[in-house]
């Protein structure tokens, strides 16, 4: 199986204070893995670190086989359109409305008209079970789940081939944080993507990892589907987790 | 005593990192400027640094002509020369009072709504967006506003003249009873193109002292809406600071060296 993401060694330092020592992961193409771990241990600073936001102390990533510190700007953008992220809070455009939000990469880097981008939006919005009016709305207009699902939309659009989820149903109603769970797995089944999801919600990870990556004070603990920790491993964080998962 | 080098040291290894940066961001936005993908932004943020700051600049400018003509017409009549007044104040508008008005006033307006609106970007990881999506922050959010403050300040510092100059004019020749003809006449004639041109070197180097240090703040926020806060208040001091010092180097540099 192809690996689409392998980090070797990484270490992320703020200032004298190490948050992420030492850290090995191989992803493959398709999979689904949820990086699990309590508040403050490291997964989103591991996933802005993948993603090139947070620059490592040392250690390497290569995402499509590729090496992400020797590229030049152009093939770290045609690398970047195949990855999408959705951000804890969204992270939505204030200054953009619904559309403008969703079609920013068209927008920005490419000469199509605004027209056909708005149509696209459009579009990716519909699939996720947004109405069409909401497109000339703005992210202050919007409820949490909408705004979730927008990013989403964001994320999707350029028929990314992996996508983040940083802690997706985070600050969101048990209705709406369902749905939004139902969604991520379809999304994973219909856009055929990689998803790399980052949460301490361990009923989340149960069912939409296929594989979970455990992760306290930076270092990676264990890794394995949730049926194998939940069997073998003895380690007690893991234990308490499955005690919360059922 | 060791305490207090240690203290001071500290403090100046911290002024010289931040000069280093703030001008590591100047360089890195005005190479940036050249390449721009989108430049429907810049006329955005023409409107906010300059229209919307041309109210605020015009009456300023209009009541420190007016005042400087009261001032000086009432010293100078002591010994009958209330007649050059009016070069007093074109003299001091264009070449020092002009720019640093402008600057102090933009930086306290537009300074402190960019580091507030970047600074709310960063905390709320709007910016972590656009790197995800490789737009590189600096391109998008700062060079833009470079080429607006570029284009914005040297007009409001044209526009403020004339302004100043109506003020003085209208408290000159109405209340201090100089005559018209005499008024102008002494406005333009102590002013040459050397003043003008350096009072538009001026309002220039403010203009990008003013964007890049209050990106900087804004880039560098931290810690929810008290880092926003925070971010704003040292955009707009660290402006004032700077506009300050620039104009002691560049007058100094034209007018005594």
């Amino acid at each position: 199986m192809e690996k689409v993401i392998v980090v070797k060694n990484l270490s992320v330092r703020f200032g004298k204070k190490e948050v992420l020592s030492d850290i090995n992961l191989e992803i493959e193409k398709g999979e689904s893995v949820v990086i699990i771990g309590p508040s403050g241990c490291g997964k989103t600073v591991l996933v802005k670190t993948i993603l090139g936001i947070i620059k490592p102390y040392k250690g390497e990533i290569c995402i499509f086989g590729k090496d992400m510190k020797k590229l030049k700007d152009e093939e770290v953008r045609k690398i970047k359109e195949k990855v999408g992220m959705v951000f804890q809070n969204s992270a939505l455009f204030d200054s953009l409305n619904v559309w403008q939000n969703v079609g920013f990469y068209y927008l920005y880097h490419t000469g199509k008209d605004k027209e056909e981008v708005k149509k696209m939006a459009i579009e990716i919005l519909k699939k996720l079970g947004l109405d069409e009016e909401i497109a000339d709305m703005m992210p202050e207009q919007l409820s949490g789940g909408m705004k979730k699902r927008v990013s989403i939309a964001r994320a999707l659009i350029s028929n990314p081939e992996i996508i983040f989820y940083d802690e997706p149903t985070t600050g969101i109603d048990p209705i709406t944080s369902e749905s939004l769970t139902e969604l991520i797995k379809n999304i994973h089944t219909n856009f055929n993507t990689t998803d790399i999801t980052v949460t301490h919600d361990v009923k989340l990870a149960s069912r939409i990892g296929k594989r979970l990556v455990l992760i306290d004070e930076g270092r990676i603990i264990e890794s394995g589907t949730y049926e194998e920790l939940k069997e073998k491993s003895k380690h007690p964080l893991i234990r308490s987790y499955v005690e919360i998962g059922g | 005593m060791k305490k207090i080098i240690e203290n001071l040291g500290g403090k100046l290894l911290f002024l010289i990192n931040y000069i280093g940066n703030i001008s590591y961001l100047s360089f890195s936005s005005f190479k940036k400027a050249f390449k721009l993908k989108k430049r429907e932004d810049i006329f955005k943020y023409v409107n906010e640094i300059g229209s919307e700051s041309m109210p605020l600049v015009g009456i300023i400018s209009l009541f420190t002509g007016m005042v400087l003509v009261m001032q000086t017409a009432h010293a100078l009549k002591k010994f009958g020369a209330e007649m050059y007044s009016g070069g007093i104040v074109s003299v001091s508008m264009i070449r020092e009072l002009g720019p640093v008005l402008i600057a102090l006033i933009v930086a306290g307006r537009v300074g402190a709504s960019i580091a507030a609106e970047i600074g709310v970007m960063k905390i709320t990881e709007q910016i972590d967006a656009l790197e995800v999506m490789a737009v590189d922050p600096v391109a998008y959010l700062v060079s833009p506003r470079i080429i607006a403050g570029l284009i914005s300040l040297p007009s409001l510092f044209i526009i403020s003249f004339f302004i100043s100059i109506f003020g003085a004019f209208f408290v000159g020749v109405f209340t201090v009873g100089i005559s018209s003809g005499v008024f102008l006449y002494q406005s333009f004639k102590y002013i040459g193109i050397k003043d003008f041109l350096i009072g538009l070197f001026k309002v220039i180097v403010f203009s990008i002292i003013i964007i890049n240090v209050s990106s900087y703040q804004g880039l560098n926020a931290y810690g929810g809406a008290e880092g926003v806060g925070r971010a704003s208040t040292y955009a707009v001091v660290s402006s004032f600071f700077f506009i300050i010092l620039a104009n002691l180097i560049i007058t100094g540099l034209f007018y005594f060296v």
